[in-house]
């Protein structure tokens, strides 16, 4: 045991020696967050559907008409004149005073840039809507027979008498969860994949190049030290590839994990899945380029199957359903039901069991492949 | 030949004859390219579709208004936005704590007697929060729905008492005579409705604007098109990086000291090793653009205008690696830093998403990277454009770089 723990070790403490290591495990992952987490969060000056309305109305009914658009989430800012920059504008005509006492149709524009985020657009577009029918609804009651002069002293004004309360699932969790809590645990499990996948595939190969392998096993470790040393390695860089990303992420991001033993269990399993695959990548390949490629590749392939790229729900059926092929899609779902469900063990060890079974498959291709020289 | 083209010569065989790394590098951007595209491609109709909406619909209340809102969900656009299943609170309860569905909209009890009585009446949404989007676009849903149920009933208040109290009496009690009242009262209300919603007095219509200077996306647009340009420059990064990586390996294995036993001049290895960096990325990249053109039906633009700008990208990869490798002190200084850099890169420059997502601090930072510059120079040159800027950047910077790294690397190579 000892000599699987020196073995491993040695390998752990090369990989934190190597120039780029803090790059990789810290400086890298932290700004993928932040840039993938303020993605979620969308833009600073649009997280809150900012509309301006080009107020060019000569009459009372754009002033009152631009009233019934404020509503919560919305930014509205009323102007008279075109700003150079907005990213979403509503002209109110100079005759749509004119055209609703008339009661004939018209129609408003709504101006969008296209860089605008699409969620806080549709936000908008639905709160314009709205404020239509509450108009129209407010003319309707008030008659046509009637004279429209009179309607700002004797209208009924529209009531919200339905309204609609949120919540999330009850016994679940308290609080909704930002957008870091949704991004960091996919980043995580792509950069514990990708940092295995290429140290610990280089390092294998290197190792047997240089004869490291060799040399070892003339020493008193037998075959079977050495391949649980080598394996013992990279799941050590998982681990503390893992420990500080959760360390940045609860420092810099408040991350939210749920339960921790859980959490950790999770990553253990994937991680030994991962460091199988890489000691199987280091023995097939004999190039450091070629290793790279295949690490890269299937890094990338399993976390954007695995949903640690963008939120599961927007991704077609069929693109769910083959992501199961991927690791870290069941990984990614633990940190989901812990993370967003509140749930226990009892709800994901049927996903650390097909881990399991991942490592399983790895492990026997790493063992059937793994080589003491060229 | 010249002792130059021998070595560029050299190189590309030298390459040609281990090709694996090569076309795995080739092969990664247009498998990324193929699998963001498949699952967000917008089909013919131009907009990315969103997948339908698991909603589960709980009607405590079973009376008129609860049926109308539940009919809704029939209407041909909102069947197809929305995937409704309608269920009891604790059976909904119980699959949205699973993340079975995006959300469960409850209709409450006296949904519809409340109503009837311009009472207040609350619907609930229940949301799930591992989804980022589809919840929020249910919440909306049923806050437009909130709006619209609140001006019908308000409109036909006195109606909906009638309706109310009518339903509660024997039909044979109620005489015609005393509906008449109320009927007329209707009937000047769907008048005065039909004026105002056929046609609707008020509609909205939507225009996209592009700000100055910045090239609006042209029509029939091509998703594959839009991510290839990106995900190829940052794999073009990683081949001619490894390939100009060549001048450290050689240094460390002794290679470069006997090449100077030769009548070669530093300067004219260094040219040749810049030269065969940049020769074999535009080969590389042309492959790509040509099988981009074939698998994915990507419309590149002008043809000379392509090449130009892959010509002038790869002469900067080039000399911007060789400068690097002048700064290196071995092949392991090489292989950690570089990595590090195409990367940072490609997260700033475009390449791993759109610019216009990247958060409004950061994109500055895109002008320093050739990505951003091979991007939008791309899509220029798709839209129809010339791309100048990107032209000039790439240029200018590139030459610049290879001066740097002639004077820096002749240094490097005679120590």
């Amino acid at each position: 045991m000892k000599k699987i723990w020196h073995i491993g070790y040695l390998d752990l403490k090369l990989m934190v020696k190597d120039k780029a290591f803090f790059f990789w495990v810290l400086v890298f992952p932290l700004v993928f967050i932040l840039i993938f987490g303020n993605l979620f969060r969308g833009s600073k000056t649009d997280t809150k559907a900012s509309l301006i309305v080009l107020n060019q109305d000569k009459g009372k009914w754009g002033a009152y008409f631009s009233e019934k658009l404020k509503s919560p989430g919305i930014e509205l800012a009323v102007t008279k004149s075109e700003p150079k920059d907005y990213f979403r504008m509503l002209v109110i005509p100079a005759d749509f005073s004119l055209k609703i006492e008339k009661r004939a149709a018209q129609t408003l524009l709504l101006k969008k840039d296209e860089d605008a985020n699409m969620q806080a657009g549709a936000v908008a577009e639905t709160r314009i809507a709205q404020a239509i029918v509450k108009l129209i609804s407010e003319l309707i009651i008030y008659g046509n027979h009637r004279d429209i002069k009179a309607f700002f002293d004797s209208r009924s004004p529209y009531r919200d008498l339905v309204r609609v309360r949120t919540r999330l699932p009850r016994d679940t969790i308290a609080k909704i969860p930002s957008g870091f809590d949704h991004v960091i645990p996919g980043i995580l499990i792509q950069f514990v994949m990708m940092m295995v996948l290429l140290y610990g595939g280089i390092s294998v190969m290197e190792d047997r190049k240089r004869r490291v392998l060799a040399r070892i096993l003339y020493s008193s470790a037998s075959f079977a030290e050495l391949f649980a040393g080598k394996f013992l390695g990279r799941v050590l860089m998982g681990l503390l590839q893992s420990a500080i990303l959760i360390t940045g992420g609860k420092l810099f991001f408040h991350l939210n994990l749920g339960n921790i033993f859980i959490s950790f269990l999770n990553i253990l399993v994937f991680t030994l899945a991962m460091a199988c695959l890489s000691i199987f990548i280091g023995s097939v390949l004999k190039k450091e380029e070629l290793i790279v490629g295949v690490s890269v590749l299937l890094a990338n392939m399993f976390s954007a199957l695995g949903g640690c790229w963008w939120p599961a729900e927007i991704v077609p059926p069929a693109f769910r359903t083959l992501g199961m092929i991927s690791p870290a899609y069941w990984a990614m779902d633990v940190f989901h039901k812990i993370i967003f469900f509140g749930k226990g063990f009892a709800a994901i060890w049927p996903n650390l069991l097909l881990l399991l079974a991942f490592t399983a498959v790895f492990m026997a291709l790493a063992l059937r492949f793994f080589k003491i020289n060229e | 030949m010249s002792r130059t083209t021998l070595i560029i010569g050299n190189d590309i065989k030298r390459r040609l004859r281990a090709p694996m790394a090569t076309i795995l590098f080739l092969i990664i951007p247009l498998a990324m390219t193929a699998l963001i595209g498949m699952i967000f491609d917008p089909g013919s109709g131009g907009e990315t579709k969103l997948p339908a909406i698991k909603l589960l619909l709980v009607d405590k209340d079973k009376g008129l208004a609860a049926k109308f809102l539940v009919g809704a969900f029939d209407q041909k656009e909102i069947k197809d936005m929305f995937q409704v299943t309608l269920i009891d609170e604790a059976a909904g309860e119980k699959l949205m704590k699973k993340g079975k569905a995006s959300a469960m909209l409850i209709i409450p009890e006296n949904f519809s007697d409340d109503l009837a009585e311009q009472k207040i009446s609350t619907l609930e949404v229940v949301k799930n929060p591992s989804e980022e989007f589809l919840p929020g676009v249910a919440e909306e849903f049923a806050n437009t729905m909130a709006v619209g149920f609140s001006a019908i009933v308000q409109v036909f208040a006195d109606e909906l008492k009638i309706i109310k109290s009518a339903s509660k009496l024997n039909l044979e009690a109620i005489s015609i005579a005393e509906l008449t009242p109320f009927l007329e009262m209707a009937r000047i209300k769907i008048i005065a409705l039909n004026s105002y919603l056929s046609p609707l007095l008020l509609q909205l219509k939507t225009s996209t604007t592009t700000k100055p200077g910045k090239t609006a996306k042209p029509k029939g647009f091509n998703i594959f098109a839009y991510i290839m340009p990106g995900m190829l420059i940052m794999f073009l990064l990683f081949i001619i990086e490894a390939f100009m990586r060549d001048i450290q390996n050689e240094r460390a294995d002794g290679k470069i000291r006997r090449m100077m036993f030769s009548p070669l001049t530093t300067r004219e290895l260094i040219a040749a090793r810049i030269f065969s960096g940049w020769l074999m990325g535009v080969l590389i990249c042309l492959t790509a653009m040509a099988v981009g053109t074939l698998i994915f039906s990507i419309d590149w633009g002008n043809s000379l205008l392509v090449l130009i700008l892959v010509v002038v990208s790869c002469f900067w990869c080039a000399a911007f690696f060789a400068m690097l490798n002048a700064f290196f002190k071995n092949k392991n200084q090489a292989g950690a830093f570089a990595a590090p850099i195409i990367l940072v890169f490609a997260a700033f420059g475009g390449s791993m998403l759109p610019l216009e997502q990247i958060p409004q601090g950061m994109r500055w930072l895109a002008k320093f990277t050739v990505n951003n510059w091979f991007i939008t120079g791309s899509q220029e040159i798709m839209a129809g454009g010339i791309p100048h800027g990107s032209l000039i950047v790439l240029s200018v910077s590139g030459l610049f770089f290879a001066m740097v790294a002639m004077i820096a690397l002749q240094r490097r190579l005679s120590t």
